[in-house]
């Protein structure tokens, strides 16, 4: 079909991903064009510039190149790459229109804040840097809208991830689909809805995408003007957390906005493939999945918890009331990974980092613990959190009964041994990171409560941090440039769930090493 | 008569064993040659090896002839298809062992239909049914139900410090006046099986069976000296089907159960498929494995593996460790009588429960059957047909002979314990405790 026979073209599986995962972006970036054009802002012909470039560099990258080596590290290494690629070109529209530019703010450090912002964005975190975003008293923007729905788009892209969206038009995957789907899918395992891989990633983007209109729409009724209830809309579907204003959804300081938001985290939080069955099979998906029904009792007993300790304390305005609206809507907000805040302003209600230590210790707990797999939420996951306390219920057994076989199980179901083993390798690694992170940004200058929230906030996709760098402020002031750079590589090390990263620089070099002694082939 | 066995295991012989003792012409298939001539040279059977699936096999043991076709191998697939030729071959009645739960359950009805066997029986079922008796009836070394549950045999052998011992029947009747909810139905003293009559005294250590209504089961465990709560702390040995299906329906009662299973795959499966049971894996020979469970906090250790010598040696172990209640399977019946010596409290065999349900199917008219493995009486419920001699009439006209009780009818749906004075009416279920000789007599008189 192509104008270039299949079997003339270099086999890369890593380049062929990535430049497909370049083409799927290029859309996006027509789309905020069109959008910067209607509302007269003057980066248009930058946004199209940029999409010409994903569309030619993507498509000559796609083109010129065909799968080769499926081999699973090689499909770990090419999400791995895809992400790297898209996130830090994605900066390409914030550096040619000068978002970033500031007062004494040298040209490399602007740089280095529009890749943070790409990284933050495309990983659904949603730290942000952007000091100058508007706010309603003040709706003349002194960003373009254009820009501002594109920086909307990247989260929405992350959410249910692209190298998801792409493999849909590689035909030729077949079983491997699966594959890419786990290395980019949060959890341990992923679910098939269809029985070809390639149909159940169409499934779920089709779903996300009624999904994200669903909540336009319910943010629009709640009070929203059509533009916040679609800028809102992409980055809670994504749960990523991304708002045009300053103070997030605290600007609107609307109840029903706030229980909207709610509601639209918690299912983004969620499995779509149980949003998917429960469309398509049964009512009772929900309450049948083990994995719901503890995401539930956390966000339930989190809240009250916070509730009762805020009232206790009289932390908050509004009494028990006042308690209830910022403690349920930041459990929400930290569980789904979202980091949306409800705070009209530093030192306001919902501004937790004011709050006592152990509401403040819950919160840190829920950055580590997250969404639910299959979710488009980041953490460590509710499941793996719950085969973590199986294994240990397996460890104290089987101290006391040597003999005694213990399956790890989740309520009925048995939970294989492989997995039991990921898992543990899982969160062995991630702990590893955590430390290695906070040595790392503390060194380069971070304070350590700003760093303990910022490195596991970055690790989970979650957004706001602690200290310098909570709900309504933003990380620019917090850590020092190279510490941004590596935070911003944590978020993308969490967002693929840690080995894919790992794998990425192992797989090349076995690929080149493979490569090197036959180089008369190519 | 002829009937056919399909299968030579445990079951299968047992059932053809017996079947030919009562005079039937059996005709055992068997795949294995082994198996076959074992069987062949302990009992006066015939044998043909090959597949129960094979016309011409089958057609070799006298299908055309064949009243009854007993399909009994560990396979489910093969019973199926054994019974469905049968009935091609136009055999009356066909009964068909089916173990798998997805074959046994609502899904797979239409199979079963399809299959045309008269009556599904499943060795396993039937045991963990008799052991789960047992366990409810602490002390009780059988339990058997009859009439729907509504009426319970419970024998146990007396100890000293029983109410009964060294009564006569008459005068623990006129104890328990005016309601009378049990009867004595055999006492057994010795090697001698009898069926008292009121002049009767019952002494310390004699084997007594008493029937009596479900309302009643307390009242007569307690009368027999069996006063013990039920068990909430049991060990099973073994992991095999009967002991998960035991350990399943415990688990449901909220009971600590532990079990332990020799091989590792099959104690991972079984510890996969159990929900609150605790697996351990080792052998139950081993006196290191046994304490592991933490013995003298266990009320009951039920031993359920397929190898007689280590239930016994595991239950008497057990026994020493302070287990105040032990139950064993046993295979062969040879030694059994030793059983309660060594510290085993109540044994019971696959075999029999399966053997019933074939016995009762060979004689047709009986309702349900209960043999014990200790003394040659029989526990038989009659339903009383429409026009049937007996309707109308007192049981003291009847005319029974001396080896004969009438121990208790069900009308309705409700018990009640027999005595003389009792009418009969049509659509009772008569339950008939009789020396197998006797049987027939019963079933004329009856009817």
């Amino acid at each position: 079909m192509g104008f270039t026979s299949p079997s003339r073209r270099v086999p890369a599986t890593v380049v062929h991903i990535c430049g497909l995962a370049l083409l799927a972006i290029a859309p996006g970036l027509f789309l905020s064009a069109v959008v910067e054009f209607s509302s007269g802002g003057d980066a248009g012909w930058i946004l199209v510039l940029c999409a010409l470039i994903f569309a030619v560099v993507g498509g000559g990258m796609w083109q010129g190149t065909r799968l080769g080596d499926l081999a699973i590290r090689t499909v770990f290494a090419s999400v791995a790459w895809s992400w790297m690629l898209v996130s830090v070109l994605g900066a390409l529209p914030f550096v040619l229109a000068r978002t970033f530019q500031q007062e004494g703010v040298s040209r490399w450090i602007e740089v280095a804040n529009a890749i943070f912002e790409s990284v933050s964005g495309y990983t659904c975190t949603g730290s942000t840097v952007l000091t100058n975003l508007p706010s309603l008293d003040d709706p003349d923007p002194q960003i373009g809208r254009g820009i501002l729905f594109y920086r909307q788009l990247t989260q929405w892209y992350g959410g249910m991830g692209f190298v998801q969206l792409v493999i849909t038009v590689l035909p030729t995957l077949g079983s491997k689909a699966l594959g890419f789907m786990g290395a980019e899918a949060p959890g341990p395992t992923s679910d098939r809805l269809a029985p070809r891989a390639a149909d159940t990633a169409k499934i779920l983007w089709k779903l996300y995408l009624g999904g994200t209109l669903a909540m336009a729409a319910a943010f629009t009724a709640a009070g929203m003007s059509l533009w916040d209830g679609i800028n809102h809309s992409l980055t809670t579907a994504a749960t990523g957390g991304f708002s045009t204003y300053g103070n997030s959804l605290g600007e609107f300081d609307s109840l029903p906005i706030e229980v909207v938001a709610q509601i639209a985290m918690l299912f983004g939080g969620s499995n779509w493939a149980l949003h998917w069955l429960f469309l398509t099979m049964s009512r009772k998906v929900y309450g049948q999945d083990h994995e719901f029904r503890a995401y539930i009792a956390i966000y339930v007993v989190c809240t009250i918890a916070i509730t009762a300790m805020l009232t206790a304390g009289s932390e908050v305005e509004g009494g028990i009331g006042g308690a209830l609206r910022v403690s349920s809507f930041n459990v929400a907000s930290m569980i789904s990974s979202t980091g949306f805040g409800n705070a009209q302003g530093s030192g306001t209600a919902g501004d937790f980092v004011l709050w006592s230590a152990t509401p403040l210790a819950i919160i840190l707990l829920l950055m580590v613990v997250g969404g639910m797999s299959g979710s488009t939420a980041g953490g460590t996951k509710v499941i793996r959190t719950r085969v973590l306390a199986a294994i240990s219920h397996r460890t104290l057994a089987v101290a006391r009964q040597p003999r005694a076989v213990v399956p790890v199980k989740l309520g009925r179901d048995v939970v294989p041994e492989r997995v039991v083993h990921q898992v543990s390798l899982f969160m062995m690694a991630y702990a590893a990171l955590v430390v290695g992170g906070f040595l790392a940004v503390t060194w380069l200058g971070g304070d350590t409560e700003s760093t303990i929230g910022g490195v596991i906030g970055s690790l989970g996709n979650m957004g706001p941090a602690f200290g310098d760098a909570g709900p309504t402020t933003n990380f620019q002031n917090a850590f020092p440039t190279p510490a941004r750079m590596v935070l911003a590589f944590l978020m993308i090390v969490g967002r693929l769930e840690l080995f894919a990263v790992l794998l990425m620089f192992a797989a090349p070099r076995r690929a080149l090493r493979r490569v090197r002694p036959h180089k008369h082939a190519f | 008569m002829r009937v056919i066995v399909v299968g030579a295991g445990e079951v299968g012989s047992y059932v053809a064993d017996r079947l030919s003792r009562q005079g039937i012409d059996v005709y055992v298939v068997e795949r294995d040659a082994k198996r076959a001539s074992h069987l062949a040279e302990t009992a006066d059977v015939e044998v043909i090896t090959g597949s129960g699936t094979h016309p011409s096999v089958l057609a070799q043991a006298g299908i055309d002839s064949a009243d009854l076709l007993v399909a009994v191998t560990k396979n489910d697939e093969v019973n199926l298809i054994a019974s469905m030729l049968a009935k091609e071959a136009d055999v009356p009645r066909t009964i068909v062992r089916l173990e798998a739960p997805e074959l046994r359950g609502q899904d797979a009805a239409a199979l079963r239909r399809a299959s045309k066997a008269d009556l599904f029986i499943d060795p396993d079922e039937e045991t963990a049914q008799e052991v789960l008796s047992l366990i409810e009836m602490p002390g009780a070394s059988e339990v058997a139900k009859l009439g729907h549950g509504e009426v319970i045999a419970i024998g146990a052998r007396v100890p000293e410090d029983a109410p009964i011992v060294n009564k006569t029947l008459i005068e623990i009747g006129v104890e328990n006046e005016p309601e009378w909810d049990f009867i004595v139905s055999t006492i057994r003293r010795g090697e001698d099986t009898v069926i008292p009559r009121g002049d009767h005294t019952i002494e310390a250590g004699d084997l007594v069976r008493i029937v009596c209504k479900r309302s009643a089961r307390r009242k007569v465990s307690k009368l027999l000296g069996l006063h013990r709560d039920v068990p909430r702390e049991i060990l099973l040995l073994g992991g095999g089907r009967t002991s998960v299906l035991v350990a399943e329906k415990l688990s449901q009662t909220g009971a600590r159960v532990q079990m332990i299973e020799r091989d590792p795959e099959r104690a991972r499966y079984v510890a996969e498929r159990l929900d609150g049971v605790r697996v351990l894996n080792g052998d139950i020979t081993d006196s290191d494995v046994l304490d592991e469970a933490d013995l003298p906090r266990i009320e009951l250790v039920a031993a359920l593996t397929g190898e007689d010598d280590a239930n016994i040696l595991a239950s008497v172990y057990a026994k020493a460790a302070g287990v105040p209640e032990t139950i064993a399977v046993v295979h062969r019946l040879n030694f059994l009588s030793l059983l309660d010596q060594v510290g085993v409290d109540a044994a019971l065999s696959p075999r029999t429960a399966t053997a019933n349900g074939v016995l009762r199917f060979v004689r047709g008219d009986v309702a349900q059957v209960a043999t014990f493995l200790q003394g040659e009486v029989e526990l038989l419920e009659f339903e009383l047909h429409n026009g049937a001699h007996a309707d109308g009439m007192l049981i003291s006209e009847l005319k029974l002979p001396r080896d004969v009780l009438i121990t208790a009818i069900v009308r309705d749906g409700r018990a009640q314990i027999a005595r003389g004075r009792t009418k009969l009416r049509k659509g009772d279920h008569v339950i008939v405790v009789a020396e197998p000789e006797s049987v027939d007599t019963v079933s004329r008189i009856l009817d």
